[in-house]
């Protein structure tokens, strides 16, 4: 057998808290499309990265045409012909193409940029992707498609025998899909290795010719696309393990509809999304990555502003309808990184919890804060979800995760909404920490709140839900019950 | 060329207006004048509306590489200042070679643009308090070594002053020189595109390969040499280094950048006709105020008004921008031969 083009060894790395590789081994030839795939956080990325020299590894070797390579930043990377397109832009709205393609390492002549080279360039590089932009084209008048075929045309500029592309459909539409599927056959069949990384099971059947399955930083399986199936790359990439407990699940008495969404869209975001909470439910809002469940959350509470959509909230027995700038009143969003968006770090565990609800803590009306309501309401939910503080004033960011999220959820609480969204509310939380904020969203709906939960820990999603919705590509595509197996989840959010 | 029918055009209507909507003001200020003022439409009236931008086209040429990276400094119009109040003591008092004290005056320029730079780049320092800071600093030592008094130029530099070359001033064609370099060191050298690359993300130029921290400091330098060259057009103009020399000037400039298209959100603008445009519609208002006769208390309230105007503008341009970078699929044009297949 010859041996490989490409071939990484033994890749290991950790980060603080997370083993994301262990010792992968990863194989791809000339005028091949290898397709990466596995789920949230199985380590394409990360091991891509490697490749790519955005990351070092603490272990393994990179082996080029049975060479060993030391890749330890971008530039070796591109020295040693790897390009990547990574999945976020980076492109210069107010510059032209040219300028975007050539803006670190300009050819000169006479002292000044020599705009006849790279013009020509350009568009040869242009025409070898199909189109026919002039290269004085502003980049802010391109369609996010044709702004990522300019990411490709810089990959190209260094002539590479390796390109990698991570998720590089995640922002196209159809048509400028088939189009890359072209380059990406073509740049094949001129022999160069093609890297895919994506979570899209079709475009992978579509255009791959061998996957490489990761899981936990592992390799666990692949082979030939024309030998496999798609229940085979889903059995992969969830793995044999079955849930070991339905987490304390108890049906629960689901009441009324309190919250409808109609016909909510964005352009090139979210996609008519339809649907309605039920008081004392949980509904689990389950995609991959970049599917659009952050961006209904946001939309949903006015955060990110939407093209069309209705919102109808029940007030008193009836639903009626509200504009987009009144959800927030009526429901508690708990965000996905705590850290950034949801604590203000260097405050007080009491001001911080305080924050949503500083009308209710004053008097009459006069706008002075009471100190002892403030106080007092702050221990009863200290008290309530168990926040291991050592007193009221300890600042937030002296706090373990799980209780720092706690006093997200007891800000809540605090002003009582009768919806919750919850995104990633266990993200980076021990083992401990995770089944009580699991306990306190069963009770919350117990109490009759409506919660939203999204999570990318299937387990997770699967051990409080009531109900399943599944978006791909910023559309809920499917609503399936509790009784919903893992593969089905899997297989409806990876586009079977 | 056949194939240069297919390709999408480089003008677009919308970002015209974008970047040289005020064309139209300067239009509508001039005809305004014209009728308002008798005689104000004369080539006189030209040059010595283009006197007066003169030493403030080469101040905000330099300004404008700072403001592209999305920084800013207001301390222009001190170095201005105290650079040539060196230049014109080290004249009058040391006797030293005229040539030498233009040489001092422009590298006295940069030496401040380095500390302005070093201050923001390296110890971290917002921009614009920075650049407060050093203006005020500036000018109080430049005060310091004047005696707060009046610096005259010996008689052989103020001829200089009044060279002409037909009806049009030395300074006016210097100024206009400079514009044309400088617009060659924005639009074809790295420095002056990666100065574009940062003003459109930091983050982002850095992925590119910019050297994100270097390129900021060069801007500032060159925005301090640029001061210092227009600090001696200005001095040459009057003839002498006064206490109030340079006043106000950065906010002038600024004026001058924001009218002719150049956003304080950076990565965006023209050298020229950017900073021509600009320059010319600000002299062409105060110069006709001049014509009707206006109070001189009017001036700065107008002034005050455009600058209001411009940058409200600025404002609105990058609230409409992401709705313009949105196209649809049929608007992208592929080739009619395929390249590869084809």
């Amino acid at each position: 057998m010859t041996v490989p083009f490409l071939r990484m060894e033994n890749i290991s790395k950790s980060f603080p808290g997370v083993q994301a590789l262990k010792g992968v081994n990863f194989e791809a030839n000339q005028g091949e499309v290898v397709a990466l795939i596995g789920a949230n956080g199985a380590g394409k990325s990360t091991l891509m990265n490697v490749l790519g020299g955005n990351v070092i590894p603490d272990e393994g070797k990179i082996l080029i045409n049975g060479k060993e390579v030391n890749i330890h930043s971008p530039l070796d990377a591109a020295r040693h012909g790897i390009a990547f397109v990574h999945q976020e832009m980076a492109v210069l709205p107010t510059m032209s193409i040219a300028d975007t393609m050539f803006i670190s390492n300009f050819p000169y002549k006479n002292g000044l940029i020599d705009y006849k080279t790279i013009n020509k360039r350009c568009i040869f590089i242009l025409k070898r992707l199909g189109c026919n932009f002039d290269p004085g084209t502003k980049i802010r008048n391109l369609s996010p498609g044709s702004q990522q075929l300019v990411e490709i045309g810089r990959a190209l500029l260094m002539d590479p025998k390796i390109i990698i592309f991570d998720e590089p459909t995640s922002s196209l539409t159809s048509h400028e899909k088939e189009h890359l599927f072209k380059i990406i056959n073509s740049l094949k069949s001129e022999g160069a290795v093609i890297i895919y990384i994506s979570h899209m099971l079709d475009e992978v059947f579509r255009i791959c010719d061998r996957a490489i399955v990761l899981r936990n930083g592992e390799t666990v399986g692949g082979g030939r696309i024309s030998e496999l199936t798609y229940d085979d790359i889903v059995k992969l990439m969830i793995g044999s393990k079955q849930i070991d407990q339905y987490y304390g699940y108890k049906q629960r008495i689901i009441g009324d509809p309190i919250l409808k969404v109609e016909h909510m869209s964005r352009k090139g975001v979210l996609d008519n999304i339809c649907f309605e909470l039920k008081k004392g439910e949980v509904v689990g809002l389950w995609g991959l990555l970049g599917s659009g469940r952050t961006e209904v959350a946001r939309a949903l509470v006015g955060l990110d502003p939407i093209d069309t959509g209705d919102f109808y909230i029940c007030v008193s027995d009836k639903l009626e309808k509200i504009k987009q700038s009144e959800t927030k009143n009526y429901i508690g969003m708990i965000t996905e990184n705590r850290r950034e968006e949801g604590l203000l770090l260097p405050m007080s565990v009491r001001h911080n919890m305080s924050l949503a609800n500083l009308r209710g803590l004053t008097n009459g009306f006069l706008p002075f804060i009471q100190n002892k309501k403030e106080k007092e309401l702050t221990q009863k939910f200290v008290d309530r979800l168990d926040i291991k503080i050592a007193n009221q004033n300890q600042r937030v960011e002296t706090l373990s995760g799980g209780n720092q999220q706690k006093v997200i959820i007891g800000r809540w609480l605090q002003k009582n909404p009768i919806i919750y969204i919850m995104d990633e509310p266990t993200r980076g939380l021990d083992v401990g920490a995770k089944s009580d904020i699991r306990n306190i969203i069963n009770e919350l709906a117990e109490s009759g709140a409506a919660i939203l939960l999204i999570s990318s820990e299937i387990e997770e999603i699967m051990s409080v839900s009531d109900r399943y919705l599944v978006m791909r590509r910023g559309r809920i595509v499917k609503e399936l019950s509790r009784d919903a197996t893992k593969e089905e989840l899997m297989l409806a959010a990876a586009g079977a | 060329m056949k194939q240069k029918k297919n390709i999408v055009t480089n003008f677009n209507l919308h970002d015209f207006l974008f970047t040289y909507g005020f064309l139209f003001v300067i239009v509508a200020v001039i005809v305004y004048f014209a009728i308002a003022a008798n005689n104000f439409f004369s080539i006189t009236t030209i040059f010595s509306v283009l006197l007066n931008a003169a030493p403030l086209f080469v101040i905000a040429s330099g300004l404008a590489f700072v403001i592209m990276t999305a920084n800013i400094d207001i301390s222009v119009g001190s170095i201005a200042f105290l650079s040539s109040a060196i230049g014109a003591l080290l004249i009058s008092r040391m006797h030293i070679s005229i040539w030498l004290a233009l040489v001092i005056i422009v590298l006295m320029g940069a030496l401040m643009g380095v500390l302005n730079g070093f201050i923001v780049v390296r110890l971290k320092v917002k921009p614009m308090i920075a650049t407060l800071g050093t203006q005020l600093a500036f000018r109080g030592i430049g005060l310091q070594l004047t005696n707060s008094m009046v610096v005259s130029l010996p008689d052989s530099l103020r001829q200089i002053g009044n060279i002409k070359f037909g009806p049009i001033y030395l300074s006016v064609v210097i100024s206009l020189l400079v514009l044309v370099i400088v617009w060659a060191i924005h639009t074809r050298t790295s420095f002056g595109r990666q100065v574009m690359a940062i003003g459109n993300g930091v983050g982002v130029a850095e992925k590119l390969g910019v050297k994100v921290k270097w390129v900021t400091f060069g801007a500032f330098v060159f925005s301090g040499l640029m001061a210092g060259l227009g600090g001696i057009l200005m001095t040459l103009q009057i003839g002498a280094v006064t206490p109030t020399s340079g006043t106000g000037y950065e906010f002038n400039a600024i004026a001058m950048l924001v009218i002719g298209g150049v956003s304080l959100f950076g990565g965006e603008g023209s050298i020229l006709p950017g900073i021509f445009i600009g320059g010319i519609t600000l002299a062409v208002i105060e110069t006709g105020l001049n014509y009707v006769g206006a109070s001189v208390y009017v001036y700065p309230f107008v002034r005050g008004g455009v600058i209001f105007l411009s940058m409200f503008a600025d404002a609105l341009k990058t609230r409409v921008k992401p709705r313009v970078k949105m196209m649809t699929d049929d608007e992208i044009v592929f080739s009619t031969v395929h390249p590869i297949e084809g």
